[in-house]
């Protein structure tokens, strides 16, 4: 494929608003990496696919503010989406008796499913991922309707995860024939997809639960010791700053912060 | 409250130390660090968007009269300057990897 025509594709990667600028740069700094300097083909390729980063880049710090993409509401539609493309097909075998040999006895079935939803909780408390979405914070905006939307945010993307789960491996399992590894399927399921929720959440502003743009990481390993080392993002906007530390300590933790306290980047 | 300096990661310190040699757009910025595409152009950007430098296109009779395309320049900011002066203090080899004021290629 040609160079130009990579970094065309890239482009699609940028904010419409900001394409054909960030196009006309990366074409004219294409031309100087093929005019001015003997670089192989491979090279140029490398340098293309250097646009895939940056486009990425500047769609992610570009503001959130008015994509319907990254909203609350855009996230959980999705979800229902899939869950409802899930459960219709197993709607049907219920319907038809095809789930006749994977529920026995439904009172047997839920009790099943209890368990495999506690071994779920259990393999991602053991793995410390539950924990994740917590944070200490130090803001005003995050107050107690901010805690609560952010609770039922969080409970019905759970309870559509487990529906997306439970109706997807069921009918995975009639349509192989693989009933008997169901359970199996279903518990590695729900630990993926309850990872993806909870590192979800943590990736959203608490008080809006947009995505947190403009990642940017703060301090150096070595250089940096007992200072503060991890990486910031902040919310587009303006409720505040996520610290997250690259390594956690008894001293170190993920502080959500407003922007308008002095100490912090965004109100600088 | 005295502000706080701003801590630059050692890649973003050294495109500071780039522009400020005189090398200003973003190939040679490349060339001369040995940097890849990736990493250079995202860290002009967060430069640019935290107000360390600042971008602008060339006149395009000037290119025009070159036979190229525009170039997209970029400088530092007097914010950048201190953010580079404060990094010089924290990496101390930096001016010696980028030591003399180069001209543009």
């Amino acid at each position: 494929m040609k160079p130009a025509r990579l970094l065309t594709i890239a482009a699609l990667l940028a904010p419409r608003a900001r394409r054909a600028e960030w196009l006309d740069e990366w074409h004219s700094e294409l031309w100087y990496v093929q005019e001015r300097s003997a670089r192989t083909d491979w090279e140029v390729l490398r340098f293309c696919l250097g646009a895939f980063v940056d486009a990425w880049w500047v769609r992610r710090a570009e503001p959130s503010d008015e994509r319907w993409i990254g909203s609350p509401a855009f996230c959980l539609v999705v979800m229902l989406a899939v869950a409802a493309a899930a459960a219709v097909p197993f709607a049907k075998l219920v319907l038809h008796g095809g789930a006749s040999t994977m529920i026995v006895n439904s009172r047997g079935f839920a009790l099943n499913e209890g368990l495999i939803l506690l071994s779920a909780f259990a393999v991602l408390l053991s793995l410390a991922l539950l924990g994740q979405g917590r944070f200490i914070e130090e803001s005003h905006l995050y107050n107690r309707w901010a805690r609560l939307r952010e609770g039922m945010f969080l409970a019905v993307k759970l309870l559509l995860a487990w529906s997306i789960v439970f109706c997807g491996t069921c009918d995975a399992a009639i349509c192989f024939g693989a009933v008997a590894i169901r359970p199996h399927t279903a518990m590695v399921g729900h630990v993926l997809f309850f990872r993806w929720v909870m590192s979800d959440q943590r990736r959203r502003c608490p008080v809006c639960l947009r995505p947190l743009a403009s990642v940017c990481q703060v301090g150096e390993a070595s250089r940096t010791f007992l200072e503060r080392y991890g990486s910031e993002s902040g919310c587009a906007r303006g409720h505040g700053v996520m610290f997250t530390p690259a390594v956690v300590t008894n001293y170190t933790a993920t502080v959500w912060r407003d922007a308008t306290i002095p100490d912090s980047p965004l109100s600088r | 409250m005295a502000q706080a300096e701003p801590k630059l990661t050692h890649t973003s310190a050294l495109v500071l130390q780039v522009i400020h040699s005189g090398v200003v757009y973003g190939y040679t910025i490349m060339d001369t660090t040995g940097l890849p595409s990736g990493t250079v152009y995202p860290a002009l950007r967060r430069l640019e968007q935290e107000g360390l430098i600042r971008s602008e296109w060339e006149k395009s009779t000037v290119a025009e009269s070159e036979q190229r395309p525009q170039r997209k320049y970029y400088k530092l900011t007097p914010d950048g300057r201190k953010a580079l002066a404060a990094s010089q203090k924290r990496y101390p080899l930096l001016v010696r990897l980028v030591p003399a004021r180069q001209s543009g290629v």
